[in-house]
């Protein structure tokens, strides 16, 4: 077994750190995090509050470990759901061509010059602000991404002898995409997805920062950080939590990304 | 009894343009080229890289489209077949090809790969998998196994299972012995013969080795730069090349 | 001028070259024949010096009377180019491909020679008219795609050629290039020999460029080297049972077809396959395929016979 790269390394801890976190709070945390206890605001780490309280004397620990859950689930259901999207459409793209694959190509390009945050605000003004029209706007961002990703690795394997084989034996695009093409490109999906993980928790902090996103009492990064903004000369850690969290994450999946690519890219291998 | 026919086959590729205005340019990879195949019978085809000799292969897999003639399978127009008419009519002609590394998806076993061809015509696998791969010199057992467990010879047996799994009456190989060793080779080479003889085979025996050729074929076309230069009798050719080109890749094969 | 004497190279799995001698003189040409896993590309890393990390290294190699045998990295460098140069056989991904080829040639005469930047594209100018490239200034400022395959591997021998190596060694420099050409490439590399007084290592496993190209040839299986002997009279009449079997399963353009029933003529073929590193027999490599085998071929060691050496125990060695 050659060493594993340490970016890889860094980034497997990061990212366990952090899906411990969520799924402890599943069955344990130290407080009720939505919990009030106003006479206890602002309270300084202790015994009882690790990490302190906040301006109205709710437990920070039981929150962050509530905010990790809640960027997780939002991350994982958003690149779930647009990688998805994205992929099927990267393999209609690839496996028809033609006027298919440029209508898909076009469509991404498209989207690409459409911000995300912009598209989060029109779900908002239209629906109103909730947590699962984040999502879908995240989910959004990331189909043109994997569509694009998935096209490219597979018309590389629509090249291969072994699809021509396929083609010659009478299997049809279907079958074929399902057989070869997937199993083939799926490791260049999996690092595409553990980078638009960490994209995906920066977006829905940043949503739920601007009140786009987890609606209150629910717990979130950014939810937490915009609160904290306000109090930022008298009690500064309370900002500095959630933001370290959302750095940790970010900065874990990015790292486990790359090192994914580093180690299923045999290219980069040669040159390292 | 002619098995494929093909009437002035010519396909292009645009190339990027060169000019904001003005036409596209373009490369001609196969000009006008025609000929017939016998059932049972062997066409080499003969040429450099750029020749031409991969894009003639592709239009008779039906791969691709010509701009302009036909290929005529059993007396059925290949290019204007339905998808799925053409689908049903695929076991009846295979391919083999060059990289024995890269004909064989490397995630799946030897035996998957096999089944392929039947499961697409929806045939039943039965034990054509086992005779299969005892045909073509390999074990029943190697079903089982991964194709990196194989050398390049014997994974070229296996392509060569897999192409004639489906018993079809014509097998196009492309470059098939050019990445094997010469003592590798001349066994694949024998196996070609044995099967043509067995099954009735037909090939289209595509090289840029004039030797490989001589030992394999009953007609012969010679392609350079898209364009056919002189086509017949293999030994008619072979004797006396009426082509400058012809003869330097008569030298170029020839004996130490 | 270089001199291997048993050198014998082992890996975990088994012993990849066992006691190769060689002597290569100014001015020779020499081929080194084999197919996949006969350990002739190895032989030329070691000739290098760049034999992999994972190998254990015996016997004793000399260069210009300085044995080479433990030498590191840092006595390695400076012979290599200067006394050995290597070309390979895929022109393209040895040339860095955003660099023009002038600049690629002009960087060894730069540092080891201390050329200024005009000498230096004077002498590429000169090395790449040496090397037959047509119209030598403009090709000096094209990039490696902008070449065919052929000039890109006359781009490389002149590379090689950059610092006047002593010897050549070229690891099956036609194998990529088309037929045409390839004898071209291979006729170029004797010429260059012949006028710079260079000696040339061809390692190939086309026996045809082999014998238009080198005196002598080296039959390697297994690790071994089989036969070794004048290009003529090993390739004409082989005496090994593999340099036989390999000679006979050459298809001849010229030969009769087909037999007198109409059936096509199987090609004479080397039963079996190439065993892995690991399953090799102890005593003669070939022995399990070989028609001559006699019952004690696979376990006793053959002992190198014969004016023309030869590695077979049932033969008589003969010039």
């Amino acid at each position: 077994m050659t060493r594993l790269p340490a970016n890889f390394l860094l980034g497997a801890v990061l990212v366990s750190l952090m899906v411990g976190l969520a799924a402890l709070s599943l069955v344990w945390t130290p407080h009720d995090p939505t919990a009030l206890d106003i006479r206890n605001k602002f309270a300084d780490p202790s015994m009882t509050n690790w990490l302190g309280t906040d301006k109205l004397g709710r437990d920070v620990v039981s929150q962050l470990m509530l905010g990790a859950r809640n960027s997780m689930t939002v991350a994982l259901v958003a690149v779930l759901m647009g990688g998805s999207i994205g992929v099927v459409l990267g393999l209609l793209a690839a496996g028809i061509g033609g006027w298919v694959e440029d209508l898909v190509m076009r469509l991404a390009d498209l989207s690409f010059a459409f911000p995300a945050l912009l598209f989060a605000i029109m779900l908002a003004a239209v629906f109103g602000p909730s947590l699962s029209n984040a999502v879908f706007a995240i989910a959004f961002i990331n189909i043109p991404i994997f569509a694009r990703v998935t096209r490219a690795s597979a018309n590389q394997i629509w090249t291969r002898d072994y699809v021509m084989a396929a083609r010659a034996a009478g299997m049809g695009t279907f079958a074929i995409s399902r057989d070869h093409i997937l199993p083939n490109i799926a490791a260049a999906i999996i690092v595409q997805a553990t980078i638009e993980f960490a994209v995906a928790i920066l977006a829905e902090a940043a949503l739920s920062y601007l009140g786009l996103g987890a609606q209150p009492p629910a717990a979130s990064w950014g939810r937490m950080l915009s609160e904290a903004q306000t109090l930022m000369y008298l009690a500064p850690e309370l900002a500095i939590y959630p933001g370290l969290c959302i750095v940790a994450a970010v900065l874990g999946f990015g790292l486990l990304g790359d090192g994914l690519r580093d180690i299923t890219d045999p290219r980069l291998v040669r040159e390292r | 009894m002619t098995l494929l026919r093909a009437e002035g086959l010519t396909r292009h590729y645009p190339l990027p343009r060169t000019r904001v205005l003005g036409p596209r340019p373009r490369l001609t990879a196969i000009e006008n080229a025609s000929f017939t195949i016998s059932a049972g019978e062997t066409l080499g085809v003969v040429g450099e890289s750029g020749s031409g000799k991969s894009t003639l292969a592709r239009l008779v897999m039906a791969f691709e489209k010509p701009d302009a003639g036909s290929v005529a399978f059993d007396g059925k127009d290949l290019h204007s077949l339905s998808r799925p008419d053409l689908r049903r009519l695929r076991p009846e002609f295979q391919m083999i090809f060059q990289d024995p590394y890269g004909s064989l998806d490397p995630r799946r076993t030897v035996g998957w790969s096999l089944g392929e061809p039947l499961r697409a015509m929806g045939a039943d696998e039965g034990c054509k998998i086992a005779d299969s791969l005892v045909q073509v010199g390999l074990h029943a057992e190697d079903a089982t196994k991964f194709p990196h467990e194989f050398s390049g010879g014997q994974r070229q047996r296996i392509a060569i299972a897999r192409a004639i799994i489906t018993r079809p009456q014509l097998l196009v190989a492309d470059e098939a012995v050019s990445a094997l060793d010469v003592s590798v080779r001349a066994q694949i080479l024998n196996l070609l013969m044995d099967l043509q003889e067995e099954l009735g085979l037909a090939m289209l025996f595509i090289s840029h080795d004039m030797a490989v050729v001589a030992a394999l074929c009953d007609t012969l076309m010679v392609l350079k730069s898209g364009n056919v230069l002189e086509q017949g009798n293999a030994a008619a050719i072979l004797n006396a090349p009426q082509h400058e080109y012809t003869q330097s890749l008569l030298t170029a094969a020839g004996t130490p | 001028m270089i001199k291997l004497d048993t050198l014998s190279v082992t890996f975990a799995a088994g012993s990849a070259l066992r006691d190769i001698s060689l002597k290569i003189a100014p001015g020779d040409r020499l081929g080194i024949v084999g197919e996949s896993g006969s350990g002739k590309s190895l032989l030329a890393s070691c000739l290098m010096g760049m034999a992999p990390d994972a190998a254990t290294l015996s016997g004793t190699l000399t260069i210009d009377g300085v044995d080479m045998s433990d030498a590191d990295e840092e006595t390695w460098r400076p012979l290599r180019a200067r006394r050995v140069a290597m070309i390979f056989q895929e022109p393209m991904s040895a040339l860095n491909p955003l660099r023009r080829v002038g600049d690629t040639v002009a960087e060894p005469l730069r540092l080891h020679f201390g050329l200024s930047r005009d000498e230096a594209a004077k002498r590429v100018a000169e090395l790449f008219a040496e090397v037959d490239l047509p119209n030598p200034e403009r090709r000096a400022r094209m990039f490696p795609h902008e070449l065919s395959g052929g000039q890109r591997q006359r781009v490389l021998i002149a590379l090689a050629l950059a610092c006047d190596p002593a010897l050549l060694i070229a690891d099956e420099p036609t194998t990529a290039l088309d037929a045409n050409v390839a004898l071209q490439v291979t006729d170029l590399l004797v010429d260059l020999s012949e006028k710079r007084g260079m000696a040339l290592v061809l390692i190939s496993h086309d026996l045809a460029s082999v014998a238009r190209s080198t005196e002598r040839v080296a039959v390697m299986y297994g690790g071994d080297i089989v036969e070794r002997g004048g290009t003529d009279d090993v390739l004409h009449a082989p005496q090994h049972p593999y340099t036989r079997g390999l000679l006979a399963a050459r298809p001849d353009p010229q030969a009769a077809l087909r037999d007198e029933q109409g059936k096509r003529k199987r090609l004479p073929t080397i039963p079996g396959n190439v065993p892995p590193l690991s399953g090799l027999a102890q005593g003669c490599r070939f022995a399990g395929r070989c028609a001559l085998e006699r019952p004690d071929c696979a376990t006793a060691r053959p002992v190198p016979h014969g004016p023309r050496m030869l590695l077979c125990p049932v033969v008589e060695g003969a010039a």
